[in-house]
């Protein structure tokens, strides 16, 4: 279904085109007079002056087209035709067909859930670091980095919003933002070939984007395909993508699925003289520039120099697009008249059928280099041919992946796909540099896209509720000279217990939930920043046994009916708030509770004690009293 | 249009003879924006009498701006520095016939006697906008604002091509010739050129001594270097025309030809457009030897029209007595205009 949503994105963003060798050279042949010249009248000059500037042809450069214009002309100063620029800008993926309806329904329900946001926070703390320690990040994902950075990790609950976003929003760019980071431009140094693989990704992306699959490789003509690379190879396949693009553009029709089909292009072209000489000149317009290498020391090969060769490449593409097109036609039309549940399906299938499309033309290059390169050129190439056909492959894998929302799938795969084709590729002393990068960028970008997936507000912060105090202040007893609260905390105990009745009171005799409630008076960092907190905590109250039944799923409703003096534990301890998260460790003595144990097919068990102990747990404020203010 | 100050330039008031108080000049590198731009004194017989007008107000002399170009000037407005319109007669009886791309029929400054399309469609309308611009030059009427040099006469259109882009062919401008050939015009202006071709050396040798060929030697403009001909400026039987700035220097796209009998303005010439072309303007500026032909055919008709037994030899030397000589950069001598008013 989301597929069929992005193909009908797709065709209401349809880019028409406009001019083709294969229609214009038929164009033009109208235009010749009985001199055998051109001499278009009336409003076909406009389209003959359309298809001139178009093409960028000035008299005198083109053997082909020369041989139709008349020798002479007016003697006015005229602009010279330029060639426009036909590459076309590359969007990035568009997510608008998601639903943002993410709610947040902000109801706090037991230290639990607190515990696990505040698990979240010392998460961000350390996506914060990483950002700091890792300038690529912030390239990767701009605006989730600006967002991050700027925040207190303790407030992301307020920010999960645009930070969703900014993630989803980070993610559709994800692909072009690799060419700007570090680790490319030293991978590239380091690999030269890296630059085709990179646009072997795009390349991919786009087939997944476009209207017509086929079509998209037009879009990438122009591309930079080789980079640094000296790679003779490389060269050679980056101009075989050339010359297809020209090919293609010239068989192209207006249409969504429009590519003309052998038969008329044989008849209109191949067999007609005029047409065929003006197609050629047409193309020899748009080839210019293009060049093979070969043999040693290199040399190059204009395609130019040897246009008539294409005409004996031309036809089997013409024939490879035009069985494609009347296929993915044909699945289009079924789209129509199918089931809601079987159009995501067929559309699939569009976009798959023009993916193979594509890897038929990507191997077809082999023809192409066929025509202009020696044997011993050749072999290179066409296995360049193959491991690109190979990277095709698995740049569709990531767009099949981002196309479907899929994120969690597409960035694993995408980033595994630069780990392979760049960072590993890093010579030693770069990989060392990069080191950190490579370790966490798959952990971070995997929580990215989870959270950018994610279509509930559930999903999106599971744990993010409204109370008291948002999450994360634990961090203000981290970061103010003096503080008190209404306290929890949430952890683990092990101590040694006395309970009336109990013969064991040897050693350390019990562990368990630890969940108290009481007054907590902190001191902390003098200085700027957050550090280290000590606390005396005036223990009220432990519902670690109401935890712990709460943790194994167990529902309110089955909670026993419990009165306060089976919870109430006073106690005293001493705390050390951890630098840098939630965590806190603490040491004292306490009574009681009462209320030791729930079981859904006993009684509670209720037994009278005190104990000394050790405690590990998240620090979980309730409501802030007092803070003192920093002394800057 | 925006320019950049060579040298310290004195800022001159209404007219280029007069300075403003001192001191008040514009010191080198200064940025100008010029406006309009007039006709007035030399400057150190520099031999370029062209001043800037200047947005801020006052004038500077050209020459001491560089990256200005001069802003277009109608055809009137040579017509009126050359005091040409002293020459017009009430009753003119020399025809002009003109070789180009057609005419716009529904323009209020052409008035075409007769009409003659050698293209398949039959049509003399003008789709390009050159022909019916040249047409102006040389005979517009003035009804609504372009008058032409030759302005009354009757005017003979043939036309020959399509389009400035589609071109000429030698043969096809031959038939041209020969077409004219055989009317009363005594003067055709030719503002395109094509190679040399036997068609074309036979219709301008077949031509009666009294029928005067007036031609564009040609632009060396990118688009047209490789490709255009020379001729027929280049035959000795014809008048050859190049280019003039509004400093009465020879136009840098001017084709080399040292045997350029005149040259005359011929940048940045507004004159009447035809609106059946893209740009549908009733006026607008060209430049190139095309504007400077048809404003010496038309003189050409003014001389005829004064001294009708004249023959081409007599012809090129009026219109010679007309210029002074100049070099080019010490490359080759041309035939500038006079700067004065004509008299022939």
């Amino acid at each position: 279904m989301r597929k069929f949503y992005l193909l009908i994105f797709i065709l209401a963003t349809t880019q028409l085109y406009a001019q083709h060798a294969y229609w214009d050279a038929q164009t033009l042949t109208k235009f010749l007079n009985d001199e055998g010249k051109f001499e278009p009248d009336g409003e076909d000059i406009k389209t003959f002056e359309k298809i001139r500037a178009e093409y960028g042809y000035v008299k005198g450069t083109n053997k082909y087209l020369d041989a139709f214009i008349a020798e002479g002309t007016g003697s006015s100063t005229q602009e010279d035709a330029k060639a426009k620029n036909q590459l076309s800008n590359l969007a990035a993926i568009d997510f608008s067909t998601f639903n943002y309806t993410a709610a947040i329904d902000g109801i706090a329900q037991f230290l639990i859930e607190r515990a696990s946001e505040e698990a979240n926070v010392m998460f961000f703390h350390r996506f914060k670091k990483f950002i700091a320690d890792q300038p690529d990040v912030k390239i990767l994902f701009p605006a989730s980095a600006s967002i991050i950075e700027s925040m207190e990790p303790y407030q992301y609950g307020y920010l999960i919003q645009a930070l969703r976003e900014a993630f989803r929003n980070d993610l559709g760019d994800l692909i072009n933002q690799l060419d700007s980071t570090s680790f490319i431009k030293q991978a590239e140094i380091d690999h030269p070939n890296l630059r085709l693989a990179l646009t072997a990704l795009k390349l991919a992306h786009q087939i997944g984007k476009s209207d017509n699959p086929a079509k998209a490789i037009t879009y990438f003509g122009k591309l930079d395909w080789v980079g640094k690379s000296s790679d003779v190879a490389v060269k050679n396949l980056a101009a075989t993508f050339r010359v297809m693009t020209v090919l293609l553009e010239s068989i192209a029709t207006q249409q969504v699925d429009g590519w003309i089909s052998p038969q008329d292009f044989k008849r209109n072209i191949l067999d007609n003289k005029n047409a065929s000489k003006i197609y050629l000149g047409l193309l020899y317009q748009r080839l210019d520039g293009i060049k093979f290498y070969s043999g040693n020391p290199v040399t190059e090969i204009d395609v130019r120099d040897q246009l008539d060769k294409l005409t004996e490449i031309i036809e089997p593409i013409v024939a490879l697009v035009s069985e494609a097109a009347g296929e993915i036609a044909k699945l289009r039309k079924d789209i129509k008249g199918a089931a809601k549940e079987a159009r995501a399906m067929l559309a699939t299938e569009v976009v798959n059928r023009g993916l193979e499309l594509i890897t038929q033309l990507v191997a077809s290059n082999e023809s192409i280099l066929a025509q202009w390169l020696p044997p011993d050129g050749l072999a290179s190439a066409k296995t360049q041919v193959n491991k690109y056909v190979s990277l095709i492959n698995s740049g569709a894998q990531i767009f099949d992946a981002f196309a479907s929302r899929n994120y969690s799938s597409a960035v694993v795969h995408l980033l595994i796909f630069v780990d392979q084709e760049a960072l590993q590729k890093l010579n030693a002393e770069n990989k060392e540099k990069y080191k950190g990068l490579r370790e966490n960028l798959l952990k971070y970008g995997a929580f990215i896209a989870s959270v950018a997936q994610a279509k509930t507000g559930e999903e999106v912060k599971n744990a993010l509720k409204a109370v008291a105090l948002p999450v994360g202040s634990a961090s203000i007893k981290r970061s103010v000279p003096f503080n008190i609260s209404l306290n929890g905390y949430l952890g683990g105990f092990i101590g040694h217990e006395n309970i009336t009745g109990d013969d064991n009171k040897n050693g350390l005799n019990t562990a368990g939930f630890y969940a108290p409630v009481g007054l907590a008076f902190s001191v902390g960092p003098r200085k700027k920043g957050n550090g280290h907190s000590f606390t005396a905590f005036g223990q009220i109250l432990d519902l670690g046994a109401v935890t712990a039944f709460r943790l194994q799923k167990g529902n309110a409703e089955d909670l026993p009916e419990t009165e306060l003096k089976n919870v109430f534990a006073p106690g005293f301890y001493l705390i050390w708030g951890i630098p840098g998260g939630p965590v806190s460790v603490g040491a004292g003595y306490q009574r009681g509770p009462a209320l030791r144990k729930i079981t859904l097919d006993t009684e509670p068990e209720l037994k009278n004690g005190h104990r000394v102990g050790l405690f590990v747990a998240f620090d979980i404020p309730i409501f802030n009293l007092f803070s003192k203010a920093k002394p800057y | 249009m925006k320019g950049i100050t060579n040298c310290d330039l004195n800022v001159r008031l209404d007219r280029p003879s007069v300075n403003a108080p001192n001191p008040f000049y514009l010191p080198k590198g200064t940025e100008v924006t010029i406006v309009d731009a007039v006709l007035g004194e030399e400057v150190n017989r520099s031999g370029n009498p062209l001043w800037y007008r200047l947005e801020t107000g006052g004038l500077v002399w050209s020459g001491g701006v560089d990256g200005g170009e001069p802003p277009p000037m109608e055809v009137n407005h040579w017509i009126e520095h050359f005091e040409i319109d002293k020459l017009w007669s009430t009753n003119p009886s020399i025809e002009v016939g003109i070789i180009d791309s057609g005419f716009d029929p529904g323009h209020p400054d052409i008035g075409v006697h007769k009409a003659t399309s050698l293209l398949t469609s039959g049509s003399c309308d003008d789709f390009d906008g050159h022909g019916t611009h040249c047409a102006g030059i040389l005979a517009g009427t003035g009804s609504k604002r372009i008058s032409g040099v030759a302005k009354g006469h009757k005017l003979h259109v043939v036309r020959a091509y399509s389009s400035l882009s589609s071109g000429i062919t030698s043969t096809r401008l031959a038939k041209a010739i020969n077409t004219l050939a055989s009317t009363n015009c005594r003067v055709i202006s030719i503002s395109v050129g094509v190679p040399d071709s036997p068609e074309l050396q036979a219709a301008v040798a077949a031509l009666p001594p009294n029928k005067i060929l007036v031609c564009a030697i040609g632009n060396t403009s990118a688009a047209t270097l490789l490709a255009d001909g020379e001729f027929p400026a280049r035959y000795p039987n014809c008048i050859s025309v190049g280019s003039l700035n509004h400093g009465f220097q020879l136009s840098t796209f001017t084709k080399p030809f040292p045997q350029l009998d005149i040259c005359v303005p011929g940048e940045q010439i507004i004159s009447t457009n035809s609106q059946l072309a893209s740009n549908s303007q009733l006026y607008m500026p060209r430049s190139g030897t095309s504007m400077a032909t048809p404003f010496v055919a038309g003189l050409v008709a003014l001389i005829l029209e004064k001294y009708p037994h004249y023959q081409l030899s007599d012809v090129r030397t009026k219109l010679h007595s007309l210029t002074e000589i100049k070099k080019r950069q010490n490359l080759f001598a041309y035939r500038a205009i006079q700067k004065k008013p004509i008299i022939i």
